[in-house]
């Protein structure tokens, strides 16, 4: 009935090794289920059940059907501006307990704006007008968000 | 007549400005990623407190409605929903600004919520303690058939994509598995972690889940955010107008799912969205391309979680079960404020909820001009706005808003990490907004589930409970038909296009 296609392309298999890592969620929250209370372990392993089948559901559907269905979206732009605005991110979160909402802002402000490519050249003037803004903006989120509106925000332990 | 005589007297200046004010701040703080309804109203609170009664809970009504409204504009403009009820706004919302209608797509979110609005206004004015007693009708089972019905909206998410849609639903209820058991009380997959104790929360999930891959997309390449609009001198408001006339039956639809929905205690906005999406993405014509920017997604969404904001008063004002966290914050300050909340409210009090609702009337058709105002500076503000500045932007708001709601620290952590998921699985082609639907129906169906089961053990009559109660009969129809009917539609039309493609 299915005719298997035994070539697997790089997007075909890109699907499999997506759905398989499912699927290893899924036996693992059948295998942690185990652990619980008989009224808690019901929905968990459940849900496990279903991440399984569906995960050989997909499996079987990418193994079987001549296209590809669906698509894996392609990745458009630099990969590695992403990855460092995932570190300076990552890296702001750290930092935010240690040096505080204002200062760790203004610093993860300036960086990420530098970050972000431009078409025409960055001028000594335009990276600081945009430090200048990222400050301007942090401390007036700030402002508003402490003084106004009583909302506390992450305060430096650092200094 | 009554009512009238009402709507006169609140047509003065102070309440128009009070309402005013209250619209404003709340789309203000609403279009703010992560800065919900339920923190725009605490944060309102002590404010109103310095207001007569009334005036008071105008204010608090107002901020409410413009906040549930605000969280479009993110949404549609940076598709970032700026609260959880917006979440399907952004599914035709930013398809329509990326192709430079972003102006349209804001006016036609302004008029849905306005008729959204005024739809849960007057079902509370005419109808709320027969619908109050209607809530109540809802039993746990009821509740786990609702909260399935909201899952089904993952097949008209997930067009051509069904099974890695069902994945990442279910992926995002195992999610909703982390924390202490709602059911049995176990600590579930915290393996030691205080921060996972009281599990995943829901704002900073979605925040991670649907804001920083669009973030972390925005930095890849220099070209622009948006494109500017088509046509520079067009009238959005009179092609709004057309657009939500041209659908008036999705708009009717979806208020009257966000009102039913809104009515029933912690349902609230984000699962009324849902649903009349769900519901108009079924019912929709074969040209219209729900989920690709067409507006009567924006409609759906905007209008369903805007009359919940009237009719979730009603189970508060009536039987005083607040029925969303920002009613909560109402029913809280109505206490201050010495009203008594229950039926005695309609006998004792009349006059003060008359004149709320002639209040909130009159404030939600001030919504219009102090919305498509926003709107057009807001979305000129963002189409001008350099990329440099936008990206950490978008940053500061998704850290701020994360951390804003619970003070917690750990919600930043969760945010970041789910965000860093979310964008490698949508590499891998599983959709996100699934896992935020599967995080936020999987505890209201789990506890609905275990305790429908309980009950129906108690009584030796499980199946009753589950099959045999009317509201539950019909959800599961409704189940149902958003499962069937939409692939035999399709296959029905293919076969219709084969056959005229034979002749």
């Amino acid at each position: 009935m299915f005719k298997l296609k035994m070539k697997i392309d790089g997007n075909r298999a890109k699907n499999i090794l997506g759905s398989l890592t499912f699927g290893v969620l899924g036996s693992f929250m059948c295998y942690a289920s185990q652990d619980f209370e008989s009224a808690g372990q019901v929905t968990p392993a459940f849900i496990g059940c279903g991440l399984i089948a569906l995960s050989i559901l997909l499996v079987l559907v990418e193994l079987c059907k001549r296209e590809l269905l669906p698509p894996p979206t392609a990745i458009t732009g630099s990969l590695i501006r992403r990855s460092l605005f995932i570190g300076f991110m990552a890296i702001w979160v750290v930092a935010l307990p240690y040096l505080g909402f204002v200062v760790a802002g203004c610093l993860a402000f300036a960086i990420i704006s530098a970050a972000v490519p431009k078409n025409s050249n960055k001028t000594s003037a335009y990276v600081a007008l945009n430090t200048a803004a990222g400050v301007l903006t942090t401390i007036g989120f700030w402002v508003v968000l402490t003084a106004f509106l009583k909302v506390p925000l992450p305060e430096a332990t650092f200094f | 007549m009554e009512f009238l005589h009402h709507i006169t007297v609140a047509f003065s200046p102070y309440i128009l400005a009070v309402g005013t004010c209250g619209l404003f701040l709340g789309i203000l703080l609403g279009a703010l990623p992560g800065l919900s309804s339920t923190f725009s109203c605490a944060v309102m609170l002590p404010i109103s407190f310095s207001m007569d009664p009334v005036p008071g809970l105008i204010f608090l009504g107002t901020v409410y409605m413009g906040s549930t409204y605000g969280g479009s504009f993110s949404a549609i403009l940076i598709k970032t929903p700026g609260t959880p009820q917006s979440i399907t706004t952004t599914f035709d919302g930013f398809p329509m600004a990326k192709r430079g209608e972003g102006g349209l797509a804001l006016s036609i979110a302004c008029m849905a919520s306005v008729i959204g609005g005024l739809t849960g206004i007057f079902v509370f004015l005419w109808l709320a303690p027969p619908l109050a007693e209607f809530a109540l009708m809802f039993g746990p089972a009821e509740y786990f058939w609702l909260a399935l019905f909201g899952l089904t909206i993952i097949a008209s998410l997930s067009e051509g994509n069904l099974v890695k849609g069902l994945i990442s639903g279910f992926f995002g209820l195992a999610l909703s598995q982390i924390g202490v058991s709602v059911v049995s009380g176990d600590m579930r997959f915290t393996y030691g972690n205080p921060a996972l104790i009281g599990g995943i929360p829901i704002i900073p999930a979605t925040i991670g889940l649907l804001c920083l891959p669009v973030a972390i997309d925005l930095i890849a390449d220099p070209d622009h955010h948006l494109s500017t609009p088509l046509t520079k001198r067009s009238n959005n408001f009179l092609r709004a107008a057309r657009a939500i006339w041209d659908r008036k039956r999705n708009a009717i639809q979806s208020s009257l799912i966000g009102t039913l929905v809104g009515i029933i205690p912690a349902a609230g906005g984000a699962i009324a969205s849902l649903v009349a999406y769900a519901e108009a993405s079924r019912t929709a014509k074969k040209s219209d391309r729900f989920g690709d920017g067409d507006p009567g997604g924006i409609i759906a969404s905007e209008s369903a979680n805007n009359a919940t904001v009237g009719s979730g008063l009603i189970p508060t004002f009536v039987l005083g079960i607040p029925g969303t966290p920002p009613d909560a914050v109402i029913l809280g300050a109505m206490m201050v404020h010495g009203v008594q909340i229950g039926p005695k409210l309609f006998t004792e009090h009349n006059d003060i909820v008359l004149t709320f609702l002639s209040g909130m009337t009159i404030a939600t058709v001030l919504m219009l001009p102090v919305g498509l105002f926003l709107g057009r500076f807001i979305y000129s503000a963002v189409t001008k706005m350099p990329k440099s500045y936008l990206v950490p932007m978008v940053a500061l708001m998704l850290v701020i808003g994360s951390f804003a709601i619970q003070n917690n620290y750990h919600d930043i952590v969760i945010m970041l990490v789910l965000g860093i998921v979310a964008w490698v699985i949508n590499r891998f082609g599983f959709p996100a907004p699934p896992i935020v639907l599967g995080l936020l129906l999987g505890p209201i169906a789990e506890q609905g589930f275990a305790q429908a089961l309980m009950i129906g053990r108690a009584k030796d009559a499980v199946l009753e409970i589950f099959f045999a109660r009317p509201i539950s009969v019909a959800l599961i129809g409704c189940i149902l038909a958003a499962i069937v009917l939409p692939p035999l539609l399709r296959r029905s039309s293919l076969n219709r296009l084969r056959m005229r493609k034979n002749v």
